[in-house]
């Protein structure tokens, strides 16, 4: 697998076949640290980010079939496999968490062994943007969090989420009216 | 506004990206050793060049050519009639000889009631504009114009089924709009036309984090009912009318899909069976939107 790698579906679709551990492990080394942040992103846990990022390209491979190429990218792709991911994590996650936040700050403790000081910070910072953006609909934080943080245009946030990019530009008003009457507003620049 | 702003990022740490890639790699192999057969199908390959791809693996072979395209009934139900890309005059499809019966009076956790649509029409035509919306996003061809079939509904949610020449989709207009995978027109009992979407339904009714189950098709030929049992305890009844089936089921909260719970999904009629459906992404990703 030399160079950038396969660009079109065809190419990714020879790719596969001829090299399946190549054309995969290419995508796992180009894209799994961005998969990984978002999947933080959306729990708050770099632990569960791991596990996350680890099914997001298990499910990746067994989804080959429904790979989607947007701009020579999969990374949309990518990123509509780990929402569904995480979102599923969420759900899990969500009793967890709110029992969690209803203990007092001090009385969640890192484990010694990862008490990495960065990395708890991190948590508890995420897990308080977490806590503002999940009072928005599911469909709203999902372009939330891939228009805003993620940094993607609107037609891959649509590719990533199989919906129009109407749809993208309604999501992403209703959570900017939504937050502006929350707590604070998220600078969310208008795209062409 | 920094308040919304998260963390910068991070890499991951060496040696679980190192262990992340193992289970990668664990994954792939025994799939090219032993299914190598299925990546023609996958990919369109023909069929005999995927076979020659994986000539050890003589019974995948056979697996696979029999589920192309070439396996599809060269009759499919209904085509040409009901409800088209116009969205005009919904017209009863021809009924089958299995799928006269109604079935339809369920009840989920909230008492709700999902029964067919009266006046489908717009129900259909909202399903085709999704279906033919998301498949072109996908980049995906439809095999001919899509004609609407069933369309049922309760107080929260509205499941359509709508075919092309070839193929049954289903779509979840409300509460959600979302379209499954397509799913051959070939009256045959298969595990994969069992698969389900599962959405959350938090995105429509603020603040309820219920999961809504939907899921439709054409009815295998003999089956009259179909039944969900959930591993929170509900059952639901599919209402299957001239041919085709439906199913959605609200829950009001999670339903439970961890590594051990199951969907038991019920066939009745000709060939009675249960057939058991864990939760994967793709049991319960049955569905070309929100990601799956």
């Amino acid at each position: 697998m030399a160079g950038h790698g396969p660009r079109t579906k065809a190419e990714w679709a020879t790719a596969v076949r001829s090299d399946p551990h190549g054309s995969f492990g290419l995508l796992f080394e180009q894209h799994a640290e961005t998969i990984y942040n978002y999947c933080f992103r959306q729990t708050a846990s770099w632990d569960v980010a791991e596990d996350l990022t680890s099914t997001v390209f298990l499910e990746a491979w067994r989804s080959r079939d429904r790979l989607i190429v947007e701009h020579d990218s999969v990374l949309p792709w990518l990123y509509g496999i780990a929402s569904n991911v995480c979102r599923r994590q969420r759900r899990t996650l969500f009793r967890r968490v709110r029992a969690l936040r209803r203990l007092p700050a001090d009385a969640v403790q890192p484990d010694p062994a990862d008490a990495v000081a960065g990395r708890v910070d991190d948590e508890r910072r995420m897990t308080e943007v977490l806590a503002v953006i999940d009072r928005l609909p599911v469909g709203e934080r999902d372009v939330v969090a891939l228009v805003v943080w993620e940094g993607l245009d609107y037609q891959a946030t649509a590719t990533a989420l199989g919906i129009p990019i109407g749809t993208v530009r309604s999501r992403l008003n209703r959570a900017r009216r939504r937050l502006s009457t929350s707590l604070a507003t998220p600078h969310i620049e208008e795209q062409p | 506004m920094n308040d919304l702003l998260p963390p910068g990022r991070r890499s991951i740490p060496e040696q679980r990206r190192r262990r992340m890639r193992e289970k990668l790699d664990a994954e792939i192999e025994p799939t090219t050793t032993n299914r190598t057969h299925s990546l023609g199908q996958r990919f369109g390959i023909p069929a005999v060049a995927a076979a020659a791809v994986a000539a050890i693996a003589i019974g995948g072979y056979l697996l696979a050519t029999n589920g192309g395209d070439d396996g599809r009934d060269a009759d499919p139900a209904g085509q040409g009639t009901g409800v088209t890309h116009d969205g005009t005059g919904p017209e009863r499809h021809e009924s089958k000889e299995h799928g006269s019966k109604e079935h339809g009076s369920n009840t989920d956790s909230k008492g709700l009631v999902s029964t067919p649509v009266a006046d489908p029409s717009q129900a259909y035509e909202k399903c085709i504009d999704l279906t033919v919306n998301a498949y072109r996003l996908r980049g995906e061809p439809i095999d001919g114009p899509l004609t609407g079939r069933l369309a049922i509904e309760n107080e929260v949610g509205t499941t359509v089924v709508v075919t092309s020449s070839s193929d049954a989709y289903t779509c979840n207009i409300k509460p959600d709009e979302a379209v499954s995978r397509p799913a051959p027109l070939d009256g045959k009992v298969d595990e994969e036309d069992l698969w389900f979407a599962l959405n959350a339904t938090g995105n429509v009714l603020p603040g309820n984090e219920g999961d809504m189950v939907w899921v439709g098709g054409e009815a295998p030929d003999g089956v009259t009912g179909i039944q969900y049992a959930f591993p929170d305890g509900h059952t639901e009844t599919a209402v299957v009318q001239d041919g085709f089936w439906a199913l959605q089921y609200y829950a009001d909260g999670t339903i439970p899909s961890g590594r051990g719970d199951r969907i038991e999904a019920t066939l009745d009629g000709a060939d009675a069976q249960t057939i058991e459906l864990p939760f994967t992404f793709n049991t319960e990703c049955n569905q070309v939107s929100h990601g799956c």
